[in-house]
């Protein structure tokens, strides 16, 4: 049995001749809040669709707390919540009866936390689906994914309809969630998010997996611009270094991205007369970006 | 294996097409078996159906049918054809919300997302389908039953609920057909072009070997063959032979149904 909270191996699902994801290999540990990044039609969905039991894999295999993907996906249904991509629920029914229907799939562990998020969410149930907002649904569909404390939870790009305030709400209720030692696997393309929510960050690209990174490790590693104002024209224009590329910005300032270690870059530009230096760090968007000219460039 | 509050949901999502139908089929029911006493009396009206030819009459029913009787003639006007195309409507838009539906507007994703087995969603499906039809079954020769009391119509009122049987049964196996379409095919037109066509496929072979015996091998095959509601109402005896070919058509259609959804990929 996997000691991951979730584990694919080779995982792999064509539509046709069409390719979903191919020979994916995640492992992700119980109580972490894992990130899937990727751009639109990169797998991301086909992967949080294969988990839940809605497709079946062309080949390779997973296990969710333990349970085999295919076999035991109804036990792992029991055990996870979903939210997925495009939240489109019962319009004729009203959020109450919403829940209770999805509610009475899961017997008497259904909505043990019901009250508790219909209040955080300030969700009215007694309106019908049809009559709410994209934002409410959005909202339903966290409440029904969380109402009954699974172990892990499966999340399709969950914020994408919400304001910026219910957002904070959900990315608070997804730390308590992880504190209590419960499992997140979060889908999104929205970066400064899962940079402050997720422990760890795959990307994905046409179904492949590019990299998985510890998010504190990539903030560490991750590309800096420093800004330096020298107090005079250096010799021979712009000043070559080993640790950084330097572009001229304007007069006697210039630009250096910097890769690797600081402290490299820090002694070779000590031999400068510099008047001023700002450091900036590159956002995760930025590196992903970086990721995807990479890999575009490989490109034939 | 049936999961009653999904059950309840699917009835509840479909109750106001399930009433316009009753309203339907109370109205026209009520219409042409109250215009039977006028009718009856009105000898240019059998003279005039005396005048088609068999071929023709076969179409409708059947040319020994006595239109003088109110079975011919509720058989006539409305229990031969229109009857069971009404509710066959039903039972494919029935059949196609359960499943093609629910996974072209998504909430398929959602409700196969929880803990429950593909197999008790479709044999669900099927009952609430089931439910459906035989209400609809109920309402349409309820209706027939009550104004022929109220207007003193002679009819055997055990050949009705014969009949009823026997229409139900036509309509459960053309619905369990279109529900196992819906599981396994693309989308919701796929699943009515099923439907229709094996309705009108099957209506025009059983036209064709009521007037040729070449056709009879291929007619003994499709659900028409075993539906002759002039027969059933008047030949005094229940036509088990209907239900030994429509049930296990039903039966076999609902078993495939839930093979058919548990490969089934759930993409909108």
């Amino acid at each position: 049995m996997s000691v991951y909270a979730l584990e694919t191996r080779g995982l792999t699902k064509y539509y046709g001749r069409h390719i979903g994801i191919n020979g994916l290999d995640i492992q992700v540990r119980p109580g972490e809040i894992f990130g899937f990044l990727g751009p639109n039609g990169a797998g991301k969905t086909t992967t949080l669709r294969l988990l839940v039991g809605l497709l079946r894999p062309t080949s390779g295999s997973a296990e969710i707390l333990g349970l085999d993907m295919v076999r035991q996906s109804l036990d792992i249904r029991r055990r996870v919540g979903y939210i997925p991509g495009e939240v489109r629920l019962f319009e004729h029914l009203t959020g109450e009866e919403t829940l209770n229907l999805l509610a009475s799939f899961r017997g008497k562990q259904a909505s043990g936390m019901l009250k508790e998020l219909l209040d955080r969410f300030e969700l009215d149930p007694s309106r019908k689906v049809s009559e709410y907002s994209s934002g409410n649904r959005q909202k339903l569909a966290i409440i029904q994914a969380f109402m009954h404390d699974p172990e892990m939870l499966i999340l399709d790009e969950p914020t994408s309809a919400l304001d910026p305030l219910i957002r904070h709400s959900f990315y608070a209720l997804c730390r308590e969630f992880k504190q209590r030692g419960r499992t997140i696997f979060v889908s999104s393309h929205i970066l400064p998010e899962m940079e402050q929510v997720c422990d760890r960050v795959a990307i994905i690209r046409k179904g492949k997996l590019v990299a998985v990174e510890d998010v504190a490790e990539l903030a560490r590693k991750k590309l800096r611009h420093a800004e330096f104002t020298l107090a005079e024209e250096p010799r021979g224009g712009i000043p070559r270094f080993a640790s950084a590329t330097v572009q001229r910005v304007n007069g006697l300032r210039f630009r250096a991205d910097i890769r690797g270690e600081m402290d490299a870059f820090v002694k070779e530009l000590s031999r400068l007369p510099i008047e001023d230096l700002q450091v900036n760090h590159a956002s995760l968007e930025e590196i992903f970006l970086e990721f995807y000219r990479d890999e575009a460039d490989d490109s034939p | 294996m049936i999961h009653l509050e999904l059950l309840r949901y699917e009835l509840k999502a479909k109750r106001r097409s399930i009433l316009y139908f009753c309203l339907g089929l109370i109205a026209w029911g009520g219409l042409i078996t109250s215009l039977y006493p006028t009718v009856s009396g009105i000898e240019a009206f059998s003279d005039y159906w005396g005048q088609f030819p068999d071929t023709l009459k076969n179409l409708f029913g059947g040319h020994e049918i006595n239109i003088l009787r109110a079975e011919g003639y509720i058989t006539l006007e409305y229990y031969q054809l229109f009857l069971p195309l009404i509710i066959a409507a039903f039972a494919f838009s029935f059949a196609a919300f359960c499943v093609a539906r629910a996974r072209e507007n998504g909430t398929l994703e959602i409700l196969l997302s929880h803990p429950i087995e593909r197999r008790d969603y479709a044999i669900t499906s099927f009952v609430a389908l089931t439910a459906g039809v035989a209400l609809l079954t109920l309402v349409a020769v309820g209706t027939v039953m009550i104004v022929s009391f109220f207007l003193n119509i002679d009819i055997s009122y055990a050949g009705q609920l014969e009949f009823a049987a026997s229409v139900f049964l036509l309509n459960l196996g053309l619905g369990g057909a279109c529900l196992f379409a819906s599981c396994a095919l693309k989308g919701v037109g796929q699943v009515y072009a099923v439907g229709v066509t094996l309705f009108a496929a099957s209506y025009l072979v059983n036209f064709l070997a009521n007037n040729w015996t070449v056709f009879r091998i291929l007619d003994h095959g499709l659900p028409f063959h075993y539906y002759d509601p002039y027969a059933t109402m008047t030949s005094g005896g229940f036509s088990w032979t209907g239900v030994a070919y429509h049930l296990p058509v039903a039966i076999i259609f609902a078993t495939l149904s839930v093979l058919a959804l548990q490969r089934k990929d759930i993409v909108n």
